[in-house]
């Protein structure tokens, strides 16, 4: 009767791992706890005390400040950020890095920037840009190359508020080449940078880019609205060579901003060999066009592509004096079929004489 | 909840669920000589409309747990004492659709955060005059 023993033995022995394993996990649970109640008093220790001083030194900086402890330094640095990035105005500013220089944090951020933990290493960033910290330059200059995104983003935007001036010319050629930096991000930069000192330096790197660069960059163009930008873009649209996609991004970009300077350049591109050139000029048009234009985009109702014959539909919906009556007889003149049933959606919204 | 155990003569009420941002906005109104009533909820909130008398300015926070910043407005101006009672919603940035959404639900105005403390209480002492 060997089998029942050894059955047994082996229920014993598993019986026994599972209450270790039942109490091994019991102890982990309780040290979590415990670790998180030392957190949480230590935190509440912390609010108590800098909570107030951080609120005072937007308006009277204090003459001395308790010591930071090193563990109590991301908690600082969490709540010193999170004043900065809730409040506008170079007033606050002036305290709140005051504050943080009395306390050490100037120093601990920067050693932080080189901490293995990625947000440790992000919260010294956001740091030493609200600092404007510029002992921390060649190491962020670093940490903008670095393959992660978030950090490399996060250093380019800390560059920006240390010296907007010379970081822009960087920046702009790293907006570029970063095509895992999310566009959403790029733009609070840009807007962060602001629009009139952005759009010269981001111009003239679509200048020099590889095209998928350069449309990139000139769809960040969009964002700044700035007309600092259009000399670069007419040479870029009418330099030799240049490729049908970054001419349609040109012409996107020509077509926001209505100059009427630029309505002879665009109506030179509505016989382009590139369909999507050729119905990015109609739109542009369409923004911008005298009643010359008409003929032109009449011209287009028939051409072989849908998509110019659907972007030349809208852009003479949309010329700033048609009216319903006239796309109606527009309409009715159209010999071609194709041209007759693309203006059909149009009708029904365009205004009345 | 903070009682209101003073005059309503300069009272605000501040329903806003971000213990920090409670913080800044209870030091800055405070330091203008104004009292301060906090809601940390938008039930606290509806608890207090229902029961204080009315503030002179509501400082009303748009995400808020019960009842959102929109649904304390709409409770506002349904009830008589309160009806009158100037609103500054605070929303997040670029949220352009909750702006419209809180003016159309009758607030009286909107703070972006983040916020310049200057504007804030510029924007609230336009009211506060108008009161």
């Amino acid at each position: 009767m060997g089998l029942p023993s050894d059955a047994i033995r082996i229920l014993w022995v598993a019986g026994v791992a599972e209450v270790g394993v039942v109490f091994a996990l019991l102890t982990v649970v309780l040290i979590l706890h415990i670790v998180k109640s030392i957190q949480l008093r230590r935190r509440a220790r912390f609010h108590a005390v800098w909570r107030p001083l951080l609120v005072q030194s937007l308006t009277d900086i204090p003459k001395a400040v308790p010591p930071v402890s090193s563990r109590e330094t991301m908690i600082f640095l969490y709540y010193w950020n999170y004043f900065h990035e809730s409040l506008l105005g170079q007033d606050k500013m002036n305290g709140l890095n005051e504050l943080a220089r009395l306390a050490g944090m100037d120093r601990a951020a920067v050693k932080l920037l080189g901490a293995k933990s990625v947000s440790k290493r992000l919260m010294a960033i956001v740091t030493v840009g609200h600092l404007q910290e510029r002992t921390a330059w060649s190491d962020l200059l670093t940490l903008a190359q670095s393959a992660h995104p978030i950090v490399s983003l996060s250093a380019a935007r800390a560059l920006i508020h240390i010296d907007p001036q010379a970081a822009l010319p960087l920046v702009t050629q790293w907006i570029g080449a970063r095509t895992d930096w999310s566009p959403p991000k790029v733009a609070a930069l840009l807007y962060q940078a602001g629009s009139e000192r952005i759009a010269r330096p981001l111009s003239e790197a679509a200048m020099r880019a590889t095209p998928a660069m350069t449309i990139r960059l000139l769809h960040f163009l969009e964002v700044t609205r700035c007309t600092a930008a259009l000399p670069a873009v007419r040479t870029l649209l009418t330099r030799k060579g240049t490729k049908p996609a970054v001419q349609v991004a040109c012409l996107k970009l020509i077509g926001q901003f209505q100059d009427p300077k630029d309505l002879e350049v665009v109506r030179s591109y509505l016989q382009h060999s590139d369909a999507t050139v050729r119905a990015q000029a109609a739109v542009a048009l369409g923004a911008n066009g005298t009643p010359a234009d008409e003929s032109r985009l009449i011209t287009l109702l028939s051409d072989a592509q849908w998509e110019v014959r659907y972007q030349a539909a809208d852009a003479l919906a949309h010329l700033p004096f048609m009216r319903r009556e006239r796309l109606g007889e527009i309409q009715a003149e159209q010999t071609n079929a194709q041209a007759k049933h693309i203006l059909e959606p149009f009708l029904i919204g365009t205004r009345r004489a | 909840m903070a009682s209101n155990t003073q005059s309503t003569a300069q009272t605000i009420l501040i329903v806003e669920d971000d213990e920090d941002m409670v913080t800044l906005l209870q030091f800055f109104l405070e330091r203008e000589g104004y009292h301060v009533v906090l809601a940390k909820d938008g039930r606290q909130a509806q608890q207090l409309i229902d029961t204080l008398s009315p503030p002179k300015l509501a400082l009303l926070d748009v995400m808020l747990p019960y009842h959102n910043g929109f649904e304390l407005v709409t409770h506002i101006r349904s009830k008589e004492p309160w009806r009158e009672v100037p609103i500054l919603m605070l929303t997040a940035d670029s949220a352009e659709r909750d702006i419209v959404r809180a003016l159309d639900a009758g607030a009286n105005d909107y703070i972006v955060k983040p916020f310049n403390p200057k504007e804030l209480m510029a924007r609230l002492r336009r009211f506060l005059k108008a009161a």
